[in-house]
């Protein structure tokens, strides 16, 4: 085990203590006035929930979360489809065409996410497309799948293709042989890629708000609307709802992709005890 | 001359049996772009045969392998098994099997799951397929192990869980691609006498791949030595190491000691007296197809010379011993004796007498022992 | 031997390709396609009044992005870019430098612990900040208090949005800057100071180099998104101060002058590919030293 070298100077630990708090101090201000009873959120007027009632009872807020949860979810299925497949083809194919796909993966998260809104909004118009849930999954898709092939690829690599010749071998169609047995070692990585995703999309603004068009408007974009125009002590409780809901998935993630036993690759035969 | 005979016999024409030979090669290649893996491939491989590919890294023989196996596809040529044309049949679908060098177990699945797997594909009720996995597993030895994962079985075990798996399914052919490589020296002796044991009891034709010449010739009934994508030779592991074809072929299979010379004289099917630089005049065996005059090279393989007693006729090695090598069971000795290169010879350590040890000693070799060969390019 | 009938040299292996396809069909048709159409607008010119759309090969857009009142903008908008992974740099690298030197579940937890709240509503920690730093919320009475400031009038100004973005990207700065230095052997630095290095030269020739892979994927991580962010500017800067990314954004959805729009979104793509680009090769350069 490596020995370390000694002890973190304590300005350093300093720091990192009071970054934590500063990271930390918006959210729990967040949560913390979603209770507060003082509309102006100046000062601190007392406990209630009348803000989460009034979250909850408003259509709007639940329509916009159904709108949310549904883009999520068919964002992350379209993901999932085109993270899986494109492992697959990476898997035997050349360096060179690797090289490119790698890049242009790359390029999906890194490029600002409004030339791509846009982008696609100037599409849409031009095609006269009608904006709505799907244009919406169109351009989570095009950013978040890209997360989610990173994911999926980088699981892939630790599995040798040896283990699906294999599965050929005794007998499995290509189906059968990617369905017993590149799947299930998958299974971890699809998890971690699905929530990912999930969670980006039900959190994304920017292509939500550029492509639903004024039919759909999801979650986010409602809150954004809301900020922009006053103070509003609602938000507090739709962003602390919502917020527990990410949490949780992420939670969920974090765990089984750390303590899941993934028994990855079996091809290197461990030495054990002679027998 | 039985060594001859069996040579005979390795390439019979394929209609002899009205099933076929197991496996058929005809006119295979297999080329990567400009790479060329498998060059021009036709041998034939019957039923219960235990046939062994050897060669170095590179050489072709794995290739060679997943092309039986349906893995790779031929560029050209045809694959045969029992008479039936599987050359462009999937892996799925062909009646072979394989050892995987790395085993490839399923780590997802437990030992019973693993060697089901191909049984599960085909369907067959449940109760079949325990008592037919349970059969297998007492075969290999692991009954008691079914639940356990791969991951918690030693290597030698994992071994046999990827042989249960492949034979469960009573393969036509059981193909292994150097499957004995990952285990130490003691287990892969134990591993081979296995292997034999069950292919004798199975019955099956086996194909072994392995660059291990030693292991291939104590378990195979014929060996293929290929080399650079082509067959040097085909035959018992006893005419290959007695008669190689080719200066490849005799090298890889064992040590060496070259005379270069000419033919002298043809004396008969495969009998020559051949003029060796340096020796003198002596006669031997070997090849087919040389003529007076053509340069050869004779080997000797080190076992076979011995110092030369005063009463020996023929050729007579003279020299100054370089080096001695204590190996256990022999006595390496490397010799000048004004050759290209020393000799080396090797003597079983028990008929040492002490004068061999140092200073000038001589050496001889009986006729049967050299053998002679076209000197290559 | 009897003879089978041959089937087609095509094998079973071809669909391979295909598998490419639906990847490659929605990043052609829903990525490269609209960076495509960008282009072309951008060389187009629009009739304010009908919003007629008319594709010449003009440049009169480009020249309207580099006149004096966009320009404004676009400096503004590097500089808070630049400045914000700067801070994002500075702030994160202790940090991440602090978790390198834990071990096992402190580690696991403290780079959680930096991840969560870049996984909670993006909007909503924004509007926290928002909470925070008014002019009479609890950052000003805090700092009023300790005597620091009179008047805290750090809401709608350039300065919310810096902070804002830090705030944003900071954990994007932190993982590969983790990556690298967690990667960084002790007895490497053990051993410059055994040859009579100082901590600092230590930090300086050491540390630092051997880090420098981790911070260029850090400042790229969070350089090119952050000269396109728009939502912080518009929750942070008010109505007064807009960066490139709400500029263009205006252009589509408010003025409807998708041609200038376009140029400008053209712009933005090749100044940060032109980044990339070199960032790059900077990359490959270093692994062939």
């Amino acid at each position: 085990m490596r020995r370390r070298m000694r002890r973190l100077p304590h300005l350093t630990s300093a720091f990192a203590a009071v970054i934590y708090v500063l990271l930390y101090a918006p959210i729990v201000l967040v949560v913390l006035n979603s209770f507060n009873a003082n509309e102006r959120l100046v000062e601190w007027g007392g406990f209630t929930t009348k803000w989460y009632s009034e979250a909850l009872a408003d259509s709007r807020v639940r329509e916009d979360f159904l709108a949310s949860l549904l883009v999520a979810v068919l964002t992350t299925a379209i993901a999932l489809v085109l993270a899986v497949t494109a492992a697959l083809w990476a898997r035997s194919a050349s360096a060179r065409a690797r090289g490119w796909f790698d890049g242009s993966t790359y390029l999906r998260i890194i490029l600002p996410e409004v030339v791509i809104a846009l982008g696609l909004f100037l599409l849409l118009t031009v095609l006269e497309v009608p904006l709505g849930v799907g244009t919406i999954v169109a351009g989570h898709v095009v950013i978040y799948s890209a997360y989610a092939t990173i994911i999926v690829q980088a699981r892939m690599m630790t599995l040798s293709s040896t283990m699906e010749e294999a599965a050929l071998d005794l007998g499995a169609t290509p189906w059968r042989a990617f369905r017993r047995v590149t799947l299930p070692l998958l299974a971890p990585a699809l998890l971690v890629a699905a929530m990912l995703t999930f969670t980006f999309s039900f959190d994304n603004v920017i292509v939500s708000l550029f492509l639903g068009g004024a039919e759909t408007e999801t979650l986010p974009v409602l809150v954004l609307g809301l900020i922009r125009i006053s103070i509003s002590p609602e938000v507090n409780a739709i962003g602390t709802g919502v917020m527990l809901i990410t949490l949780a998935s992420f939670t969920i993630t974090a765990i089984v992709a750390t303590f899941r036993p993934t028994g990855a690759g079996m091809l290197i035969p461990t030495r054990r005890k002679d027998s | 001359m039985s060594a001859e005979a069996a040579s005979e016999q390795a390439v019979r024409p394929p209609a002899a049996e009205s099933a076929g030979p197991a496996v058929g090669l005809r006119g295979v290649h297999r080329t990567y772009g400009s790479i060329t893996a498998v060059d021009d491939l036709t041998l034939d491989i019957p039923d219960g045969e235990f046939f062994a590919l050897i060669g170095p890294s590179g050489c072709g023989k794995t290739t060679t392998l997943r092309i039986l196996a349906g893995l790779e596809e031929p560029t050209e040529g045809e694959v045969w098994l029992h008479n039936k044309d599987v050359t462009f049949v999937p892996p799925h679908r062909r009646p072979v099997s394989t050892v995987f060098q790395n085993y490839a177990l399923f780590p997802h699945l437990n030992v019973f799951e693993n060697v089901a797997f191909g049984l599960r594909e085909r369907k067959l009720p449940r109760p079949q397929i325990a008592e037919r996995v349970r059969e297998m597993l007492e075969l290999v030895d692991l009954t008691g192990r079914e639940d356990m994962r791969p991951a918690h079985l030693s290597g030698g075990q994992q071994q046999r869980v990827a042989l249960a798996r492949s034979l469960v399914l009573e393969p036509e052919v059981l193909l292994l691609d150097e499957p004995l490589g990952a285990l130490d020296l003691k287990l892969r002796r134990q591993m081979q006498l296995l292997l034999k044991r069950i292919q004798r009891k199975v019955g099956i034709t086996f194909i072994y791949v392995t660059h291990d010449q030693e292991e291939a010739f104590s378990m195979s009934d014929r060996v293929a030595v290929m080399n650079q994508g082509r067959l040097e030779q085909l035959g018992s592991p006893e005419l290959v190491y007695r008669c190689p074809e080719t200066l490849f072929v005799a090298d890889f299979v064992g040590s060496t000691n070259r005379f270069p010379g000419r033919i002298a004289e043809v004396l008969g099917t495969r009998s020559y007296a051949v003029e060796l630089d340096g020796i003198g005049r002596t006669e031997m065996r070997g090849v087919t197809g040389l003529h007076t005059g053509s340069q050869v090279v004779a080997i000797v393989r080190p076992e076979m010379i011995r110092p030369a007693r005063a009463e020996d006729g023929g050729p007579l090695l003279t020299g100054q011993i370089r080096d001695v090598s204590f190996l256990g069971p022999h006595t390496s000795y490397l010799v000048d004796v004004g050759t290209e290169a020393p000799i080396t010879v090797t003597v079983p350590v028990l008929s040492v007498d002490d004068e061999s040890g140092q200073g000038t000693s001589s050496f001889t070799w009986p006729a049967e022992a050299a053998w002679a060969l076209p000197a290559g390019p | 031997m009897s003879t089978v009938p041959r089937r087609p040299r095509r094998g079973w292996r071809s669909p391979r390709q295909l598998l490419l396809l639906p990847t490659a069909g929605w990043a052609l048709a829903l990525f490269l396609g609209p960076l495509v159409l960008l282009v072309v607008y951008s060389f187009g010119s629009i009739d304010l009044l009908t919003f007629q759309v008319q594709f010449g090969w003009t440049l009169s857009n480009y020249g309207d992005v580099f006149s004096d009142l966009y320009l404004e903008t676009i400096g503004r908008s590097l500089l808070l870019s630049v400045g914000s992974t700067l801070g994002c740099l500075v702030i994160g690298f202790p940090l991440a430098y602090a978790i390198s030197r834990q071990r096992g579940k402190w580690q696991v937890l403290l780079l959680i612990g930096v991840m969560v709240p870049f996984w909670t509503s993006f909007v909503v920690r924004t509007y926290g900040l928002v909470n925070l730093l008014d002019d009479n919320g609890p950052l000003a009475d805090l700092l009023q208090w300790l005597g620091l400031v009179d008047n805290l009038r750090l809401l709608y100004t350039p300065w919310s949005i810096a902070i804002g973005m830090v705030y944003t990207y900071l954990p994007l700065m932190v993982l590969p800057l983790f990556v690298a230095l967690e990667r960084l052997d002790p007895a490497v630095m053990h051993a410059a100071a055994d040859l009579g290095a100082p901590p600092r030269r230590v930090f300086r020739r050491v540390v630092l180099p051997l880090a420098a892979p981790g911070i260029a994927a850090g400042c790229v991580l969070v350089g090119v998104p952050a000269t396109g962010e728009y939502v912080v500017p518009a929750i942070l800067g008010g109505d007064k101060t807009l960066m490139y990314g709400n500029v263009v954004a205006n252009q589509f959805t408010g003025l409807g002058n998708y041609p200038f729009g376009a140029a400008l979104a053209v712009t933005l793509t090749t100044l940060v590919t032109f980044v990339l680009l070199i960032s790059r090769r900077r990359a490959a350069a270093e692994a062939w030293a």
